[in-house]
């Protein structure tokens, strides 16, 4: 029986054949099945949860007193995203670092790829549930701390929480490809590896600017010079947090992440980010499909 | 010409060409320095039950691993329906498999697994739930529907992973080992699901090292050995051709005499005869089984018959002189 001839498949009952659904369609099943078991997932629920009280952690007092401690600011929205970029490295890293390692691992892998679904479509599908979430959870913490923020602090710039958001956004993407990419190539998954990496990197880099004397972020005077490797993904949250207070005069918190806003357009930094973040997919991606069970 | 373009067959009565459900040609596949398949022909026609037979070790799960896509041939091919196994999404279509014992989600349900492949499979609307209740019935879990799949036992478990293949309605079933480390229980329920799927337009590969099994469920059967494959026949072919071979074990009430053990030695068919113990022999036919023959010598020497027995099967006869008698263990 050929294609053509199959009947509809909502129509088919038994003894009857089934026409192969579009590779789109099978990589919207996957993604669904992906959503549906982070649904069924604690420490999903436990990140979505998180999420909406990374404003109330910040408010909460510990945040406000150190920051108060090392520059005089205006208090704004960025102080309820203050842990941005701490978050913006591990909920990627623990949403995305663990899906595949584990698909082999708890063996749903050899009941999923005997099906007549390209492992490329169920590589994505994956993937795109992890960014999903990933960036969802974002997206609530952004929503959360506008609107606190707005009744706290007065009125936020919408263009500079969009362009924040679009920042943080894409780090995130960045960051996800790189966990999810990675998790292909390790047994238990790459979440300990990417979390570790992404949070010394940025140290390392600091304490060497800091060395050097190249790094002041005493009064966020500008004075620091611009390293080039700021520009990459870890360093998206730092950036967001200055992006968001964009339109705030004074002396506001967004002088303290001067140092890690170079001169170049924000276009850049994304470029940087889109291109680290498809390198991993790609990795992750030809592993998967040379990979022998 | 043009039927071996298409990995093809001619009906010998109608002249009409058919694709052959599986067809395995040199296929290779290595690791490393060692070869676990090793230039395999084998195929399985349209309706045709085959049990691929051997020890651990000898290739089984590689060969059907290679046909199902999970992993590439070094060298030769694999068709499924007509199709190279390398254009796995094509291949795949209207096959059922279930290898090397696959997990479920254990948080998804037994509708939510069915209902996730189904959708794969482009089943919709309707006629997805119809699929998933006939399925479910099919391996007699559907009063399970709405349980967590981590919660069931390795028997349960195992009726979801055939569910799951049974999805499509397939016209070809690939299921590798899909009794072992069963219980009794669950391994008598499986090879009834197995026997029930019989059907004259669907073809099965099954491997397992299960004699019962195969003489059980399958018209045909492969053995394999070391990636090789060392003898390929219809099963009640070979259990006939193989019938000459067959050894008794015979107990009898009263002391065997040796005067009955040189008329037996001397019996026409007997090409090997001993006595075990003061009541008891073993015959060995080398032509035609002709117990009935025996059962009257004993008679005449008035030894009283109290038992007579087939040692082993006659497939397992054949499988053990074509594997060797190191696998004898892997025989259950």
């Amino acid at each position: 029986m050929t294609s053509d001839e199959m009947t509809s498949n909502e129509a088919a009952g038994p003894g009857r054949k089934y026409k192969l659904p579009s590779e789109i369609s099978q990589l919207i099943s996957v993604f669904g099945a992906q959503m549906r078991l982070y649904s069924k997932s604690k420490v999903a629920i436990a990140f979505i949860i998180l999420a909406l009280v990374i404003p109330v952690l910040a408010y909460s007092g510990a945040a406000e007193t150190i920051i108060k401690g090392m520059i005089k600011a205006i208090p704004s929205t960025s102080y309820l995203l203050i842990l941005l970029p701490l978050f913006t490295i591990a909920i990627p890293a623990m949403m995305a670092g663990r899906i595949l390692s584990s698909e082999f691992a708890n063996r749903t892998a050899y009941l999923l790829f005997t099906l007549p679904v390209s492992r490329t479509t169920y590589y994505l599908g994956k993937f795109l549930a992890a960014l999903t979430l990933s960036i969802g959870v974002f997206a609530m913490a952004y929503a959360f701390a506008v609107i606190c923020g707005s009744g706290m602090y007065g009125p936020s710039y919408p263009n500079d929480v969009l362009s924040s958001f679009v920042m943080c956004a894409v780090g995130v993407f960045a960051l996800t490809a790189m966990a999810y990419g990675l998790s292909t190539y390790f047994k238990k998954g790459s979440t300990g590896l990417v979390i570790s990496m992404m949070i010394f990197l940025p140290m390392i880099i600091l304490a060497l600017r800091g060395m050097t004397g190249d790094l002041d972020l005493s009064e966020g005077t500008g004075s620091s010079v611009f390293d080039p490797l700021m520009m990459l993904p870890p360093f998206t949250g730092y950036q967001s947090l200055y992006l968001i207070d964009n339109g705030i005069g004074g002396t506001s918190l967004r002088s303290l992440f001067k140092a890690f806003i170079g001169p170049y357009p924000l276009f850049a930094y994304l470029l940087v980010s889109i291109i680290w973040g498809t390198v991993f997919l790609i990795l992750g991606m030809l592993n998967v499909k040379r990979k022998e069970l | 010409m043009l039927a071996q373009l298409f990995n093809a067959d001619i009906c010998r009565k109608c002249g009409d060409i058919f694709t052959n459900a599986i067809d395995v040609s040199g296929l290779t596949k290595s690791f490393g320095g060692f070869t676990a398949v090793n230039n395999v022909n084998m195929t399985v026609r349209k309706g045709e039950y085959m049990g691929l037979l051997g020890p651990n070790g000898a290739g089984k799960s590689t060969m059907l691993k290679v046909i199902t896509g999970m992993l590439s041939p070094t060298s030769g091919s694999a068709f499924v329906n007509g199709v190279d196994c390398k254009d796995h999404r094509k291949a795949m279509e209207t096959v059922g498999c279930v290898i090397e014992t696959p997990e479920c989600y254990p948080n998804f349900t037994p509708t939510e697994i069915l209902s996730y492949v189904g959708k794969l499979r482009g089943i919709t609307g309707p006629g997805l739930n119809a699929r998933i209740r006939e399925v479910l019935d099919e391996v007699r879990m559907w009063e399970w529907r709405d349980r967590p799949i981590g919660k069931f036992s390795k028997g349960m478990k195992q009726r979801i992973t055939l569910a799951q293949a049974l999805m499509p309605d397939p016209d070809i079933l690939i299921f590798d080992e899909p009794t072992s480390g069963l219980d009794p229980r669950g391994l008598v329920e499986v090879r009834e699901i197995l026997k029930g799927l019989k059907r004259s337009d669907r073809s099965l590969l099954v491997s397992t090292h299960m004699l019962n099994e195969v003489s059980e469920v399958c018209d045909s059967v492969t053995i394999i050995r070391r990636g090789q494959v060392v003898l390929s026949d219809n099963v009640k072919d070979l259990l006939k051709r193989k019938a000459g071979n067959v050894t008794i074990d015979v107990t009898v009430r009263n002391s065997i005499t040796q005067g009955f053990m040189d008329d037996l030695k001397n019996f026409v068919g007997i090409s090997d005869a001993q006595r075990t113990d003061e009541h008891s022999f073993a015959a060995t036919f080398s032509g035609n089984d002709d117990r009935e023959g025996i059962v009257e010598l004993v008679k005449q020497h008035r030894l009283g018959l109290f038992s007579l027995n087939q040692k082993g099967s006659d497939l397992e006869t054949s499988y053990l002189s074509l594997t060797g008698e190191e696998d004898k263990d892997d025989i259950r």
